[in-house]
């Protein structure tokens, strides 16, 4: 490419992104244009810069126009500077700028396909299935296959209704695939404990179940199906294994949602000689209480927990001081 | 005209769509003879030919993936290549699918030049062009995993092209992969025509069963998934005629780089006078679903969809006819949750049986499958006269709302994995008789006019005798 053509895609990459950075101060100070206009004439410059940008030479391509996107408005701004620093040689700190700003897209870039734990992720995944491009939405849909079974999958489904025929099949597929993996692993877990009866087997295929049914691949309807199945599991299991918190607290609460009450209490009564130091089953009488509509007990519970100290995780912590009463007696004396 | 038909896993040692198509094929066409090439993985397992083959059949070879292990050392030299054979090759190495694939099969198919497998793969040209590729791209992985990721990928294509093929007047491969790259070898070393058919789509196939694949890890899934496109892709660049079996599959081979002007689209048919058009009086409203029981039907999707019909209305039933012995885990879940459903008594596994003999005991088919290429069981329902509910996968839309006739709708589409909506049309056709007689017909006319199994083997009689 000669100089002059150089010269004049640079200046107008410069003059478009500062025409877009011009947007925000103009929205801020002087409230014009309104938000839907600013958005409709960003997107327009958006557009335009990507146009531009379709024409560069290759060094020029190191910075994504995803950064727009990341910082809207500044987000030119960096972009044109980055554009003019890669197009007319690397100087010493620009060439350290454009390489920390490339970073910071490509983490972008990672955080979409891999930090699924996370609730950004969950958001970016969503906006995948609306937004991208077909291709991008099979691949993301496709990752999933690979990411750890303790994650919300459901939202996955967004695929199904997608316009593309393709990515409707890429998400039934990996739904599917999904699907069996969770019920050959849980199978596979039950056999094995059959065979071994041990208390790791047991709490493994409990957790399972719960990470299955917390998925978001079951629908409700079939949810009360795996409940059961869970207790008739536990129930079996609980002929060899006794003792263990975590599997008597899963039947406690599978007996709760079933609206089975009075196995819940049978449950409750034996955890209650098995572990009555254990705070966590001081909570799930609670949540048992409630259930059975006894507020006066949960608060009396409540106030018991409060008054022995137990060590309980945060979010139960502030549940029990709701219902003590502490936290508004806490919050009426701030007011 | 001899055809020499080049099948992968299939006809005539493994029975299913494919092999029953294929021996439809040499069944029909007995104007043609036909020699079969199949390629099988091992050598070491028995295989007996499952299909009795029709006179007009003249040879059967077979060609296994190992046969590389008895082969020795025939070069005493190392191999020398010109330059831009050494381009052609590192193309080849990179799964570059620009290569020039005439230049390519024809340097590798010539073993004076080139040696036998083993020849290669002991030369110092291959361990040259490995390092160079290690150093290039894979420097973060284990040299050893590497090394044989690669070896095994390579000497599968060596030992299938340098495989004897039986001379014939076309060759006419029955998928891409390794049929397809047989069929490239034909094309070009032998000269004569090649026919490409896929039934599905083969890369994408391959791809979706690497990526849910636990023997293969990292990068090297995406390399593999190069391999496949690559040889479906070297396929569709050398095919004089490429045929799919709809549209949809169509759009991807000329997405993929098969050239438009040689791509086609010849269906799957059945034998319309040979299905019973009657229905046998019942007291219930009976639903069928003709599949195997495996996880890619979705039965559950069907068994819950069912569930909800069931608590709207006492008087139907569903009959799940087919086999359920390929995958027995799956099938106890889908019992498991017959039972937990408490569905026992109106969802009835047939196992395998005669569809024809079923068929005039149901009132409407259903099909909930996550995927299906061109589904046989709907072609038989519209022979049948029944009235469709599937799912938008496919060619399932082309079949059941017609695209090519003006015939109407057949039955009603449902989104895959969807009980409630595969409910509610389950409903729908239920509580309206008269609508199920319209689809019915119009499903009747469809199939008598687009897919009839005479205009189907017609067309492979046409393009042929094309090549004469």
């Amino acid at each position: 490419m000669n100089k002059k053509s150089t010269i004049k895609r640079v200046s107008t990459v410069a003059l478009v992104s500062l025409l877009d950075t011009a947007l925000v101060p103009l929205y801020f100070v002087l409230g014009r244009p309104s938000f839907f206009p600013l958005l409709l004439v960003h997107g327009i410059f958006f557009i335009l810069l990507i146009i531009l940008r379709g024409k560069s030479e290759e060094k020029e391509l190191e910075v994504s126009p995803l950064i727009l996107l990341i910082i809207p408005g500044f987000g030119s701004l960096f972009f044109g500077i980055s554009y003019i620093v890669l197009a007319y040689g690397s100087f010493k700190y620009g060439g350290k700028f454009v390489h920390s700003l490339k970073k910071d897209t490509e983490e972008f870039e990672e955080l979409k396909y891999s930090d699924i734990n996370s609730l950004k992720k969950i958001m970016s995944l969503s906006g995948i299935l609306d937004y991208a491009s077909v291709e991008e939405k099979k691949r993301t849909i496709i990752n999933m296959v690979s990411e750890d079974l303790n994650v919300h999958l459901g939202i996955l489904k967004k695929g199904l209704h997608d316009a593309d025929p393709e990515v409707i099949h890429y998400t039934a597929s990996t739904l599917n695939y999904l699907e069996t993996r969770y019920e050959k692993e849980i199978i596979q877990t039950k056999r094995l404990y059959n065979k071994e009866k041990t208390k790791q087997l047991a709490e493994k295929l409990v957790k399972l179940y719960e990470i299955y049914m917390n998925s978001g691949l079951i629908d409700q309807d079939i949810l009360p199906v795996y409940r059961r199945k869970l207790i008739a599991d536990i129930e079996f299991m609980r002929k060899n294994i006794t003792g263990v918190f975590y599997i008597n607290s899963r039947l406690v609460n599978a007996y709760i949602e079933e609206g089975l009450l009075d196995h819940a209490e049978t449950v409750l009564n034996e955890m209650q000689r098995t572990f009555p130091q254990e705070g966590m089953l001081q909570v799930m009488w609670m949540k048992y209480y409630f259930y059975r509509r006894n507020l006066h007990r949960v608060t009396e519970i409540a106030e018991q927990i409060d008054e022995l100290d137990y060590q309980l995780p945060y979010e139960y912590s502030r549940m029990v001081s709701f219902w003590s009463g502490r936290l508004e007696k806490l919050t009426g004396s701030m007011a | 005209m001899r055809i020499c038909l080049i099948l992968e896993g299939a006809y005539p040692y493994i029975p299913g769509g494919v092999s029953s198509w294929t021996h439809q094929l040499v069944t029909r066409l007995k104007n043609h003879e036909f020699v079969i090439l199949t390629i099988m993985p091992s050598k070491s397992e028995e295989i007996k030919p499952h299909y009795a083959f029709p006179e007009n059949v003249v040879g059967l070879h077979t060609i296994y993936l190992d046969d590389f292990m008895d082969l020795e050392r025939s070069k005493v030299f190392p191999i020398h290549l010109r330059k831009e054979e050494e381009e052609v090759l590192d193309k080849f190495f990179d799964f570059d699918p620009s290569v020039d694939w005439k230049k390519l099969v024809n340097l590798i198919c010539n073993k004076k030049k080139f040696g036998n497998s083993v020849d290669f793969l002991t030369d110092r040209i291959f361990f040259q062009k490995l390092s160079s590729m290690y150093e290039t791209g894979f420097t973060d992985e284990g040299l050893n995993i590497f090394f044989w990721t690669f070896r095994s990928m390579l000497v599968m294509l060596l030992t299938i092209m340098q495989s004897e093929i039986p001379e014939a007047d076309c060759y006419h491969a029955i998928s891409t992969g390794y049929a397809g790259l047989l069929g490239t070898v034909g094309r070009y070393v032998k000269n004569k025509p090649f026919m490409l058919t896929e039934h599905g789509i083969y890369a994408r196939e391959r791809e979706e069963e690497l990526l849910k694949a636990e023997w293969v890890k990292g990068i090297y899934k995406q390399v593999w998934i190069k391999y496949f496109y690559f040889l479906s892709i070297g396929a569709y660049k050398s095919a004089d005629i490429i045929i799919s079996l709809f549209r949809q599959n169509k759009k991807i081979q000329i997405s993929l780089g098969a050239p438009p002007k040689n791509t086609f689209v010849v269906p799957n048919g059945v034998d319309v006078e040979k299905f019973p058009k009657h229905r046998e009086e019942h007291s219930k409203i009976v639903i069928g679903a003709v599949l195997r029981v495996v996880p890619i039907k979705d039965v559950k999707t069907l068994i819950r969809a069912f569930n909800f019909v069931y608590q709207q209305r006492q008087d139907v039933e569903l009959l799940i006819i087919g086999p359920y012995d390929e995958d027995k885990d799956y099938y106890e879940e889908c019992r498991s949750l017959v039972t937990d459903l408490e569905l026992d008594g109106p969802i009835r596994f047939t196992g395998r049986v005669d569809v024809k003999e079923y068929l005039p005991k149901i009132d409407m088919i259903i099909l909930t499958s996550i995927s299906e290429a061109q589904p046989l069981v709907i072609l038989e329902a519209f022979a049948a006269r029944k009235p469709v509910i599937s799912t938008d996968v496919g060619s399932c839309r082309e079949l059941v709302m017609g695209i090519a006739d003006d015939f109407g709708e057949a039955g009603l589409l449902t989104k895959p994995v969807s009980p409630m909506e595969t409910a509610s049309a389950v409903l729908s056709l239920c509580s309206d008789k008269n609508m199920r007689e319209r689809l019915a017909e119009n499903g009747l006319k469809r199939v008598a006019a687009n897919y009839n199994n005479i205009d189907v083997f017609d067309a492979y009689d046409h393009f042929y005798r094309s090549f004469e």
